[in-house]
């Protein structure tokens, strides 16, 4: 009797889970896919689709795998063309495996874009980012180099020196970085994406440079790393308040402390709702035949940049005052 | 009723598990085909074929492993080691069926090694693949640097979009003639008969003067070829190879043998219902992806199946 109640249960609940995500057809549907479901990063960037697709009058379906995992996320594409959708936004998590479905989906008449990480040799209309990486790494070193009187020692703190998009924007900053002939890059410490090397390494740089003036970080851990490791080096009377600039790429979740305390002034984070937010608003574009050209504007974020294939939605600078604003 | 040898069981019951995965799937067939226009489509049905075909292969060679009361953790990392040695080989411009055997014969080295730690230095399945899958994850790591590994020959790429009469992929026929091959090999013959002594007394077996050392070495060999060969298709179907292809497929797998009624403590269940279980996996994914239903809940409403699944089994062998 037990074993028939349990396949009541099972058959009854199987039909309330289908039931509930049985939706009302009509109107074009667009898929996002981002590289896992998950981090509220992906959430953020679910909640700005979602709302272009409100405000645009289309269905936005945002799914991604349980893993961040290449195959996983092509078995649910492959599944969600065959059941018929006008436009597809990829956050791809191997930008090779991606190719073929994307001319695919292409030739089937499906608008394609891309959203924060690209497959660039794919076919993809357009890629949809927060900043070149150019452009970030010079505006990071324009900053630096006025907080700290444009004369000084500058160390560089970065994930790794492998990762071609890190090794961009490094470049373009001491590019930048070399038009001032007082300012000197005097070392790249690299964390291999390990936050307790990233600690190790500011500690390093305090004690070998003992007049440096600024830390520039390349990836989201490093400033506070830098952060943590001076607040404790003032704290023990090693250093001066003020005496090292820290900034760089950052988050305001981790980084929340450090700027509310002004160890931190300022970082440069991106919205991934802003991401999620234009590309659906581009797939629109691309379905409607409406063109796509540098400082096109969009509601709730304003003018954007377009660079050839490339759609910059812009970074956000956190200071004190906007810090706690940000969910994220 | 339940006066049974572990030797024999009474026909019914043996085939009431196959029946139930039956009509699971049915039922699914049709709440699907009711929510989703699509569903019932050939080219939906492609998808479904060619995303179970892989694991499904592996699925197979499991299946023995566990009916012989034993279990390998390790194909997840093995199947990403094979698609980069395949990979790699196929860069540097070996030919694909040269490599393809290369690559089979590596799957049945590891396998050999598993097969080895087991049979020859009595470590249980489950702590000598728990070190394989730590290595193997490491090696590919080690192998791609990071870095994706692709660029293959149209031709290559080709096999895993080939299908037969426009309905049926290569890799899902391969699948089928395994399944068929491997369901006569359980039922008919005396290795079958052997494997199901030594999943339901390893004393028994010994005794009976079965090599049981000699069984698990080969399941362990022919699980690690399968590998091989599956990441053959599935490279070929992926055009790339990471150090985390793979990750995650260990458990999708062991999901389908559990769903398929086998039970982890040997001897228990048949090919057939196995294979059903992987295509009530199989059709469940795709409908829940038609459907949009984040991943997340998928895995729980998967999760949730099996259990109850692997309870109702449980059950049915007591009664």
């Amino acid at each position: 009797m037990k074993r028939k109640m349990m396949g009541w249960i099972f058959v009854s609940m199987f039909f309330c889970i289908v039931g509930s995500a049985v939706r009302s057809e009509g109107g074009e549907t667009y898929f996002l896919c981002p590289k896992t479901l998950g981090p509220v990063y992906w959430t953020l960037a679910e909640r700005g689709a979602k709302a272009a697709g409100e405000e645009l009058g289309v269905e936005v379906i945002f799914n991604g795998p349980s893993e961040a995992n290449s195959s996983k996320q092509i078995n649910m594409i492959e599944d969600m063309l065959s059941k018929g959708i006008q436009g597809l936004g990829i956050s791809p998590n191997d930008a090779q495996a991606i190719k073929p479905l994307i001319a695919d989906a292409i030739d089937e008449g499906v608008s394609v874009v891309t959203f924060d990480s690209d497959a660039p040799e794919s076919k993809r209309a357009y890629y949809i980012g927060p900043a070149s990486d150019k452009q970030n790494g010079k505006d990071m070193a324009d900053y630096i180099a006025k907080k700290i009187g444009y004369k000084g020692e500058i160390a560089f703190m970065c994930g790794g020196l492998a990762a071609e998009n890190q090794v961009a924007t490094m470049n373009s900053a001491r590019e930048e970085l070399s038009k001032y002939p007082d300012i000197q890059v005097v070392a790249t410490l690299p964390s291999n994406n390990d936050m307790q090397k990233s600690y190790e390494n500011a500690t390093t740089l305090i004690k070998t440079y003992p007049d440096l003036k600024g830390i520039l970080g390349f990836t989201g851990g490093q400033p506070p790393a830098a952060a943590e490791v001076i607040e404790q080096a003032i704290a023990a009377g090693e250093l001066k308040k003020g005496q090292i600039v820290v900034t760089g790429v950052g988050f305001p979740s981790n980084c929340r402390k450090y700027i509310k305390n002004g160890t931190l002034e300022l970082i440069f984070s991106w919205e991934s709702e802003k991401l999620g937010y234009t590309s659906v608003y581009v797939l629109n574009k691309l379905r409607n035949k409406q063109p796509v050209e540098d400082g096109f504007t969009l509601p709730k974020i304003g003018k954007l940049n377009v660079e050839g294939t490339s759609i910059w939605t812009g970074m956000t600078l956190v200071t004190a005052e906007n810090v706690d604003s940000f969910d994220f | 009723m339940m006066k049974k040898s572990p030797f024999k069981f009474p026909f019914n019951e043996k085939t009431r598990v196959t029946w139930v995965l039956l009509a699971l799937l049915v039922g699914m067939v049709l709440v699907f085909s009711w929510t989703s226009e699509s569903f019932l489509s050939r080219r939906n049905f492609l998808n479904i074929m060619r995303q179970t075909a892989e694991t499904g292969m592996i699925v197979i060679t499991v299946a023995f492993l566990v009916l012989s009361r034993d279990i390998d953790i390790s194909m997840g990392s093995a199947l990403g080691f094979c698609c980069i040695v395949l990979g790699l080989m196929l860069k540097s411009g070996v030919d694909m069926y040269q490599a393809g055997f290369l690559t089979i014969l590596t799957g049945a080295v590891m396998g050999a090694f598993s097969g080895f730690l087991v049979a020859g230095l009595k470590l249980q399945g489950m702590v000598a693949s728990a070190g394989l899958l730590i290595l193997l994850r490491g090696l590919c790591y080690v192998l791609t640097k990071g870095y994706p590994v692709s660029g293959f020959s149209d031709e290559f790429l080709a096999l895993g979009r080939l299908r037969f009469w426009n309905v049926l992929p290569l890799s899902f026929t391969a699948l089928i003639v395994i399944v068929v091959i491997a369901h006569i090999i359980m039922e008919k013959t005396n290795i079958g008969l052997q494997i199901t002594v030594l999943g339901a007394n390893r004393t028994t077996a010994k005794f009976s003067g079965i090599g049981v050392d000699r069984i698990k070495f080969l399941l362990f060999t022919a699980n690690g070829m399968m590998i091989g060969f599956a990441s053959f298709f599935l490279l070929s179907r992926m055009a790339s190879a990471e150090a985390t292809t793979g990750q995650g497929y260990d458990l999708d797998i062991l999901a389908s043998c559990l769903l398929g009624g086998l039970s982890l403590s040997g001897s228990k269940g048949n090919i057939l219902s196995v294979f059903l279980g992987l295509m009530n996996i199989g059709i469940m994914r795709n409908g829940f992806n038609q459907l949009a239903i984040p991943a997340i809940y998928q895995d729980i409403v998967l999760g949730v199946v099996i259990a109850l699944n692997a309870a109702n089994w449980v059950r049915a062998r007591r009664e």
